[in-house]
């Protein structure tokens, strides 16, 4: 074969195949077997001051093997020596074993722990040519680059996820759920124990895409001891046994043989709780792959912490709004108890509102409504004291004016102490039962609206209360008013939220007293419960727009003699001796 | 309605703050920043000028008590006039109106509340 050989079939520029001039290998069959023991000579007739090309192609950064018709190798440049070393003039390419080389598909292949690319170019003479590169390194930066892509992907669809659960059982489900696939095949988060018990969440890889999340809780005790130690914030080298006594605690069933590693989940303090993660597709886990563990569980820590802090004072909130609400009337002799609370932050389900009673040792009762002035928490916490004042109070004092003055005088120290000039106005009232089923109320009037009370006869009365409001003057005036209720009769304290409701036709009109006296003419035949309730009830009708005052009503209503005697049959199931009958009336 | 509050010399050389509108808990924090800056500028007997307010709940109210607390630990006093209709009533049903009631030329109001 001579230049002009390749001239003549080469249409191009008649020195080289260039890479886009890749033949279908179906050439060869168009040409008869030439072979030659000679490589193609560089065309010599392209003059004296042409470079020796086959020399300057011998040194390409591409290694070549030049095979002929018959596909046995006739040359090997040095650089392709060295890549392939399997590769021998002489004898046929495909006994050497390279992938890459066996068939026309150029591509890249891993040949003797090197990443290689590989293209065939076709010469003249069914001859063809093979020229081959060492991608190694360049695959190395490529695949680490992707690697280190996928992973802050992955990790930024973490921090996406988890975002700022405020739930900790739903942070700890979404972390399962995220280390799958990517970081295991199954993954369990434990958390720290809490009252001894350590609960966990578990994500299993599924067929779908949606791994499978199960959880359950251990005792403390039955813990895996590198769980155990990774709760105590070290992350534990020893893992030979881990998957044994992951398996035995009952946290990674079917798993044996599995790579497993455990990684702490840093909170506040000590960790949160611990990653296990376990694997056996792809085996043991790398210091890259831990690498990755270690910034999931940082951000799956900083989450959870989150979370369970939230919980934390969620149920600190709950305890102490539970201690502001105010508390049922305690069931007494004669009297039918009814009540309404509409704190004016439905939300917060607490207000400046209060009511309330205490049996008194003689058999009657003492009850009070009252508001503290403003809104909110700082409202409800000074309406507790107050609570919790009278709730002592009324042991050593059981008459409204002397027990509303003992009263102001303890708020006083609070108010003044505080300089917001908080105040509190109340109606506290003494409700003792008579022998003909009627009530009578000794009432004591702190600065807040009169009572009203629904007569048998269907009229309405306003109690002619007066006083001046608590915690602001050591010595306020406090009026006092005696009311008889007959049976049937109902006296009724309320709010300020009730009578300062806005709305009505030009939606900034104030309910007023008169509207209430209205609303409740002819209602005398009603229980208390539903009283108030109605009170509420047409007060929230009136409003024109969501926000409101808080509203308390506290409705009480002398039941009779026939609610008397029904408490005795209640407590006394054998026929009343009369002797004991008169001491229970007493 | 919004609120207003706006400062009138008075001829005894007290301060007056006349009150126009409503006073609640959103115009509560403007009528107390007014009456700290009398206190700051050494007045010791405020009197709020109530003729142009129209509403006023426990809010208002508590303002009313921390500024004559504060003008009574200074010696003085913070007194209430000219309230009428729903603003007469409210400081009638708590008391307040007994309390800061302002009674020119009579006896000293700060000897009634003084502990």
């Amino acid at each position: 074969m001579t230049a002009s050989d390749v001239r003549d079939w080469d249409p191009g520029d008649g020195r080289h195949s260039t890479p886009s001039t890749t033949r279908p290998p179906a050439w060869s069959a168009d040409l008869p077997p030439h072979p030659t023991a000679d490589l193609p000579p560089v065309p010599s007739d392209r003059g004296s001051a042409a470079p020796d090309l086959f020399e300057v192609v011998e040194h390409f950064r591409e290694g070549l093997v030049v095979c002929d018709a018959t596909g046995v190798v006739r040359h090997v440049s040095p650089v392709a020596e060295r890549l392939l070393p399997g590769v021998t003039p002489g004898e046929l390419l495909s006994a050497a074993g390279v992938p890459g080389l066996s068939d026309g598909n150029a591509g890249g292949f891993s040949y003797r722990g090197r990443r290689l690319t590989a293209r065939q170019v076709p010469l003249s003479g069914a001859r063809c040519c093979w020229y081959v590169e060492d991608v190694t390194d360049s695959v190395g930066r490529a695949d680490a680059l992707l690697a280190e892509r996928a992973r802050s992907a992955f990790l930024a669809v973490v921090g996406d996820k988890l975002g700022n659960p405020l739930h900790p059982d739903r942070a700890a489900a979404a972390v399962v759920r995220l280390a799958v696939p990517t970081l295991a095949e199954v993954a369990v988060l434990v958390l720290a124990p809490r009252a001894g018990r350590a609960r966990w969440w578990r994500a299993s890889r599924a067929d779908d895409e949606t791994p499978m999340v199960d959880s359950g809780a251990l005792a403390a005790a039955e813990l895996p001891a590198a769980v155990a130690d990774g709760l105590t914030g070290i992350e534990p080298h020893a893992v030979d046994w881990l998957v044994e006594q992951a398996i035995d605690a009952g946290l990674l069933p079917g798993l044996a043989g599995s790579a497993a590693r455990v990684v702490p989940l840093p909170g506040r303090d000590a960790p949160v709780g611990v990653l296990l993660v376990a694997r056996r597709a792809t085996g043991w886990y790398d210091e890259a792959d831990v690498e990755l563990i270690r910034a999931f569980t940082a951000r799956a820590g900083a989450a959870l912490t989150t979370a369970l802090l939230y919980r934390d004072q969620a149920e600190v909130a709950d305890t102490l709004q539970a201690s502001l609400l105010p508390v049922e009337p305690a069931e007494a002799a004669g009297v039918q108890w009814g009540t309404a609370y509409r704190p004016a932050q439905a939300g917060l389900r607490i207000g400046g509102d209060f009511y309330g009673s205490h049996r008194l040792a003689d058999g009657g009762s003492v009850f009070f409504l009252g508001d503290v002035s403003g809104k909110g928490v700082e409202a409800a916490v000074l309406t507790g004291q107050l609570r919790q004042c009278l709730q002592a109070l009324h042991r050593l004092e059981s008459h409204p004016g002397r027990l509303l003055r003992l009263l102001n005088d303890a708020l006083l120290e609070t108010t003044q102490a505080h300089g917001q000039g908080r105040f509190a106005t109340i109606v506290l009232g003494v409700a003792r039962p008579q022998r003909d089923g009627g009530l009578t109320l000794t009432l004591a009037g702190g600065g807040h609206l009169p009572p009203l009370v629904l007569r048998a006869s269907g009229e309405v009365e306003s109690v002619p209360l007066r006083g001046m409001l608590i915690g602001v003057v050591p010595d306020p005036r406090v009026g006092e008013v005696t009311v008889r209720l007959a049976p049937g009769e109902t006296c009724l304290l309320y709010s300020d939220g009730v009578t300062e409701a806005r709305g009505g036709r030009r939606g900034d009109e104030q309910f007023g007293t008169e509207r209430l006296v209205t609303a409740l003419s002819g209602c005398q035949r009603m229980p208390a419960p539903a009283l108030a309730e109605r009170v509420e009830q047409i007060t929230c009708d009136w409003l024109a727009h969501g926000d409101h005052d808080d509203i308390a009503v506290l409705a009480l209503r002398a039941t009779g003699p026939s609610g008397r005697e029904s408490r005795h049959l209640h407590s006394v199931p054998t026929p009343a001796d009369p002797d004991q009958q008169e001491e229970t009336d007493a | 309605m919004t609120f207003s509050v706006s400062y009138v010399e008075r001829d005894d050389g007290g301060a007056r703050l006349r009150l126009a509108g409503e006073l609640d808990l959103s115009s509560a924090p403007e009528l107390s920043a007014a009456i700290d800056g009398l206190t700051a500028a050494g007045e010791t007997r405020v009197l709020l000028d109530l003729t142009d307010l129209t509403f006023c709940d426990s809010t208002g109210m508590a303002v009313f008590v921390r500024g004559d607390n504060q003008a009574a630990a200074a010696g003085g006093w913070l007194r209430l006039t000219g309230a009428h209709g729903r603003v007469e009533r409210v400081l009638r049903v708590t008391g307040l109106a007994e309390v800061l009631r302002y009674e020119p030329e009579s006896v000293d109001p700060a000897s009634r509340s003084a502990s």
